[in-house]
């Protein structure tokens, strides 16, 4: 099946033609989905500054990378709802375009970058030292930084990059 | 030079100056300056709305407020301050057509509201902060500026929503 067909089976669903007939419903969706943004946003961003910044001191990485962010992962997961709906209510908008296409790469890349930091910051301080493996959490980290900032101007870029 | 009491002719004149018309006659800046203000205000909202939750005690009470407010509001004044700059380039750009929007009024009131709820909250309640300790729910006062902040901004961004869908 071809993304084009993909995107005809998901528009003539009951849910888009209902969102589809009322105006206000993605608008409405979008605004929930910026929300979940101004959580998961400051806050994975500010974890992996942190990472970043922390100049040789061990003990707090691991405590930094201790930090489980509930409340980022929470958001997430209705980030996650909140886009499934978008796309369902414009597939044509979302699947084909290329600024979705890089958000979502962008965004798994972002994800995994976060989680390794996360994983490697809590290691035993020693066996990281000996690895090294705090210096190259902190590049990590900055990258992951960078990404999740990279997913949000894919993001806003969505609305100006629609096929016609 | 128009009457400064002429609102429509000198937001004429502010759409006319250089900075607003490159942004109007621009295909990218437009764009660019949006997902800056995007950027900015999702950092506004996420840490000012953590720091309403802490004072709402909706949140783990671990970290002091003043902690909290110490390692979360320089970020969100200079979000605020990105935010406003972005925000003040995007509107000179079309400043007659957004001053006409219902939403834009209404986001700029609500601006104004949660201004006037921080400066209540530091004037009053937020006076004893340093008197809260760990672990405790803030006062009345507090709590109800927690939750009138986290309310007023969650409107802030609807309403900012939808002006993008009633510009056309």
């Amino acid at each position: 099946m071809s993304l084009h067909a993909v995107c005809a089976w998901l528009a003539a669903t009951p849910a888009s033609h209902l969102m589809q007939a009322h105006q206000w419903m993605v608008p409405a969706v979008q605004t929930v989905h910026i929300l979940c943004i101004a959580i998961v946003f400051p806050a994975m961003g500010l974890f992996c500054l942190r990472l970043a910044l922390l100049a040789g001191s061990s003990r707090h990485l691991t405590e930094t990378a201790r930090r489980r962010l509930p409340w980022a992962w929470a958001a997430l997961g209705a980030l996650l709802a909140t886009g499934a709906l978008l796309i369902l209510a414009e597939p044509t908008r979302e699947l084909p375009n290329p600024a979705f296409q890089a958000k979502m790469a962008l965004l798994l890349a972002a994800l995994a970058l976060t989680l390794w930091c996360q994983r490697a910051g809590r290691r035993p301080v020693d066996r990281r030292a000996a690895s090294g493996t705090g210096a190259l959490a902190r590049v990590a980290a900055a990258v992951a930084l960078l990404l999740w900032v990279a997913t949000a101007v894919a993001g806003r870029w969505i609305a100006y990059l629609i096929e016609t | 030079m128009p009457d400064a009491a002429d609102l429509p002719a000198l937001l004429k004149s502010l759409e006319q100056l250089p900075l607003p018309t490159a942004v109007r006659e621009s295909d990218w800046l437009f764009p660019i300056i949006e997902t800056v203000h995007v950027l900015a205000l999702v950092t506004v909202v996420g840490t000012v709305g953590r720091l309403d939750l802490r004072l709402a005690g909706l949140i783990r009470r671990e970290r002091s407020v003043r902690e909290l407010a110490r390692e979360l509001l320089p970020w969100t004044w200079a979000a605020f301050a990105m935010a406003a700059l972005s925000g003040l380039l995007l509107f000179s750009s079309a400043a007659s057509k957004y001053a006409a929007n219902p939403y834009f009024r209404v986001k700029l009131l609500l601006l104004l509201l949660a201004g006037l709820n921080m400066l209540a909250f530091q004037l009053g309640a937020g006076r004893r902060m340093a008197q809260w300790p760990a672990g405790t729910v803030p006062p009345a006062g507090a709590r109800v500026a927690g939750f009138v902040s986290l309310t007023l901004w969650c409107a802030v961004i609807t309403a900012g929503r939808w002006i993008g869908y009633s510009m056309h």
